[in-house]
């Protein structure tokens, strides 16, 4: 252990350091404290005895400056001094001082209350390492969570043209790292596409876990086009399961378990992309948007059971016609229920009035904009829930397109 | 912050919510649930009217309470449920699994009711 003797007495110095040389530490002295905050600069010192009343800088000056300089270990000082009254010893330690011994001090004294500081120098010491370790263990996961946020990005589709005419895309902001939202669609044969949005319960690393698990099952119903069917042109769709008897086989798969009542919303559809009709289950997700061409949006659906919450539970179907020009709007409560600094939320209404604004936008701009207006009406990129939107639009046919 | 307090009315215990019912206080809605459950009070009455916002995991655990009481054979009545809240139970089909009632006084009487109907 080093330890910094300030003194401008140099007998006293002498004194000091022959004391402590003797049991074992290492001396450095100064003879006022501009001198010792030089020698602080240069060493590793943690441990200070200084004389009060010196010439240039005084002990007390030397322990505010120490403590102002912010060096990255803690120096544990002592003021040495021949007053000894309370209010000194109040002046002292209010300056920063950890200890004050007065002189004429004995030399029993003066090493007992090294020791002390040297046991909070070992506290602190033990802190640090553990703050350390802890700074690291951090790093790992955040690390992780990252990973993990890339790889649940890496499954949402890319947004895009897929087939006749159909568009695809979405807004997917999960409120840490990972999200219990997530969105799809999947080319079930050359007439039929499967969409879906879901929201699981909850959010994080929890709700994220299943989510990823339900985007791995949902993705994989596709059943691969056979070459054999499509020449004999066999209308698939009733090869297909129904979205209904998708949902109803979640529902029971799925059920929440009393503890963690992890349960999540949806929508889940089939579109039949010859003539735009799609077949849709509602399972306790927002009601989508249907973008009218030329009339007034509507709401379609009222509601029913989230997958998972109800053994019992059934599901109907919500069937829409989407034209030539027409979108399709489903989202999670996350954008709705966004709430600025006011506590005001984003509502519905907004929402389906900048849908309605920005009408006449590529899918690609609508979703930049509402995107840029989530995070404006938010006043930051932290939200409460995860955010996700996936919009589907029926593009006009070349007949249609003047 | 939500804070729970309750009242017992005869055979009835009418817990009344105050604030926000999301992650953090549904798990100290359905320790309080399982306390009462535990103590045989298994005919509940959740009084929601200051309850101005409830998340996915809130009614989650109004669900998880409802599951362990009627279990044991009681019932876990809403009463007194805002606009907004109304919206999201009637969204995700709740409506359709809890009996719900303008008031706690209702819900309370609801219980009497039955309890009557029984012994005919």
């Amino acid at each position: 252990m080093r330890i910094l003797v300030v003194d401008d007495d140099m007998e006293m110095r002498l004194l000091i350091r022959s004391i402590l040389t003797t049991r074992g530490y290492e001396v450095l002295t100064a003879s006022d404290g501009i001198e010792a905050l030089a020698v602080l600069e240069k060493e590793k010192i943690q441990l200070v005895i200084s004389d009060w009343l010196m010439p240039r800088m005084d002990g007390l000056e030397l322990c505010k400056r120490i403590r102002a300089a912010s060096f990255p270990w803690y120096v544990y000082v002592i003021i040495l001094t021949a007053k000894d009254t309370k209010g000194e010893l109040v002046a002292a330690m209010e300056s920063g001082a950890d200890d004050y011994i007065a002189k004429p001090f004995d030399k029993n004294e003066l090493i007992v209350r090294i020791h002390a500081g040297e046991r909070v120098l070992n506290l602190e010491k033990t802190l640090d390492d553990r703050n350390e370790r802890l700074s690291k263990a951090l790093s790992i996961i955040r690390k992780d969570l990252e990973a993990a946020a890339h790889l649940q990005k890496d499954l949402l589709p890319r947004p895009g043209r897929i087939s006749s005419g159909f568009s695809f895309d979405g807004i997917f902001l999960p409120c840490s790292f990972v999200a219990g939202d997530t969105y799809n669609y999947i080319k079930q044969d050359r007439d039929h596409i499967c969409f879906f949005l879901l929201d699981v319960s909850g959010h994080g690393v929890q709700a994220a876990m299943l989510s990823f698990t339900l985007t791995k099952i949902l993705s994989s119903l596709t059943i691969p086009a056979s070459p054999a069917g499509d020449s004999r042109g066999i209308d698939r769709r009733y090869q297909l399961s129904s979205p209904a008897k998708t949902v109803h086989e979640l529902n029971l798969r799925f059920q929440a378990d009393d503890e963690t009542m992890q349960y999540f919303t949806m929508i889940y559809g089939i579109m039949d992309t010859r003539d735009g009709r799609m077949t849709m289950v509602q399972a306790g997700q927002p009601s989508p948007i249907h973008m009218r061409k030329g009339e007034e949006p509507v709401i379609v659906g009222s509601g029913g059971f989230p997958v998972g919450l109800n053994p019992n539970a059934t599901y109907e179907e919500l069937e829409i016609h989407l034209k030539p020009g027409e979108r399709l709007i489903l989202y999670s409560d996350g954008i709705t229920d966004c709430t600025n600094q006011d506590g005001k939320e984003f509502s519905t209404e907004r929402l389906v009035n900048l849908l309605q604004k920005w009408e006449g936008f590529s899918l690609r701009s609508t979703m930049e904009k509402l995107e840029k207006s989530l995070l404006e009406w938010r006043g930051s990129d932290e939200f409460e829930d995860d955010i996700s939107l996936l919009a589907i639009e029926r593009g006009l046919t070349r007949k249609e397109q003047i | 912050m939500m804070e729970i307090t309750d009242e017992v009315i005869g055979k009835v215990t009418v817990l009344k919510m105050r604030g926000r019912l999301n992650s953090v206080s549904a798990v100290s809605l359905k320790d309080r649930v399982n306390d009462y459950a535990k103590n045989g009070q298994i005919r509940l009455v959740i009084d929601m009217a200051e309850i101005d916002f409830v998340d996915s995991s809130g009614l989650g655990s109004l669900v998880a309470c409802l599951r362990s009481v009627r279990k044991l054979g009681g019932d876990v009545r809403i009463a007194g449920i805002q606009d907004r809240v109304r919206a999201v139970f009637e969204l995700i089909s709740l409506h359709r699994i809890f009996e719900i009632f303008d008031d706690a006084q209702n819900a309370v009487v609801s219980f009497q009711d039955t309890e009557k109907d029984a012994g005919k």
